[in-house]
């Protein structure tokens, strides 16, 4: 009556049944630690503040679009201070750390930039310290003016977990300011 | 079979997008996603945001392509986005991956944004699709299987 194809079947079936109720206690697990957590609560906010804005006309995607015009880039140096060690925990795979630059033009009310990014996979890793690190990305407008431009900036982070639902944090936002075109260091051009 | 086609169907509705799961092909979002993750979709109103991973199509190019948003801007008068992507284990934005001289994705071709994942499930679409011998073997081992089994009600 039974025979071992139909108690295979059974047994497969119920493995997957408890591997999948597994996965989704696993999954749920994550946001409700992180919504629970005294240690987020008791740890301070990132603190990232710029450390030097430098304003220079070049090209951006030149090698993608010929017709792009010269425009005003944008390069940063901040600070940081972030500790982000509370948001690990079992179910946390890695964070997803980037620094963005926000700000409004006439044109576009939305502007936002990711000037840098990194990747944490431990918890050792977690604490980030960073005097005057340059960025990775430049920041620049679609209208191509940067010059007398007033923005925020802030970090954000979001937590990969090995199985379940991805979550974006973000801290609190400090100015930053675009000041005028600084001359090229080595000109080509006659002056 | 159809019950599967009408799970699909209401889960496009209930995330509003036309795919809401995928599979990931490519290292290009490593480690964050490894190829045959199973990518969970959902596609709200609201407009995208920097740190977004989001899956989009470029015209005319068949595979879509999951990668992080790492700029977003909102032209007021219109209310569209320009967007450029980049996958967290590329060197370079993804500038080189749209048609020549586009320098931006648009809200329109963004297809979801990913919401949560579970890992290697999807291996099976990739190895069935890699070798499409397995759906023969499979097929044929379903029939034997079939013919084999007697009814012993």
């Amino acid at each position: 009556m039974y025979n071992f194809q139909q108690r295979a079947n059974a047994v497969f079936a119920f493995f997957v049944s408890v591997a999948f109720a597994m996965v989704l206690l696993t999954a749920a697990s994550g946001p409700l630690l992180l919504h629970f957590s005294q240690d987020i609560k008791r740890t301070p906010p990132p603190a990232i503040d710029a450390a030097g804005v430098n304003v220079r006309v070049g090209r951006v995607g030149f090698q993608y679009d010929y017709n792009n015009p010269s425009t005003q880039l944008g390069w940063v140096w901040f600070n940081l201070d972030a500790d982000l060690r509370p948001w690990f925990h079992w179910n946390t795979k890695q964070l997803h750390v980037y620094a963005v630059v926000a700000f409004e033009t006439p044109q576009h009310h939305s502007n936002e930039i990711v000037i840098w990014d990194h990747i944490v996979t431990s918890v050792d890793q977690a604490r980030l310290q960073l005097s005057k690190q340059k960025a990775e990305y430049l920041v620049s407008d679609i209208a191509h003016k940067l010059s007398g431009l007033n923005g925020t900036l802030r970090l954000e982070w979001n937590v990969v977990p090995w199985v379940g639902f991805l979550q974006m944090e973000r801290g609190p936002a400090t100015e930053i300011a675009f000041p005028q075109p600084s001359p090229p260091s080595h000109s080509h051009t006659a002056a | 079979m159809a019950s599967a086609l009408m799970v699909w169907k209401a889960m496009t509705l209930a995330v509003r997008s036309e795919s809401p799961i995928v599979v990931v092909l490519s290292e290009s979002m490593e480690p964050a996603f490894a190829r045959g993750d199973l990518l969970f979709l959902y596609e709200p109103d609201t407009p995208v945001a920097v740190g977004d991973i989001c899956v989009f199509k470029i015209k005319d190019k068949e595979v879509p392509i999951v990668h992080r948003v790492t700029e977003a801007r909102t032209e007021t008068k219109t209310g569209q986005q320009f967007l450029l992507t980049k996958g967290d284990n590329n060197p370079v934005d993804d500038r080189g991956l749209y048609n020549p001289g586009q320098m931006w994705i648009k809200r329109e071709d963004v297809v979801g944004r990913v919401r949560g994942m579970i890992p290697y499930i999807g291996m099976i679409t990739i190895l069935l699709n890699d070798y499409p011998q397995l759906k023969v073997v499979l097929l044929m081992s379903v029939g034997i299987m079939v013919l084999l089994s007697k009814d012993e009600q």
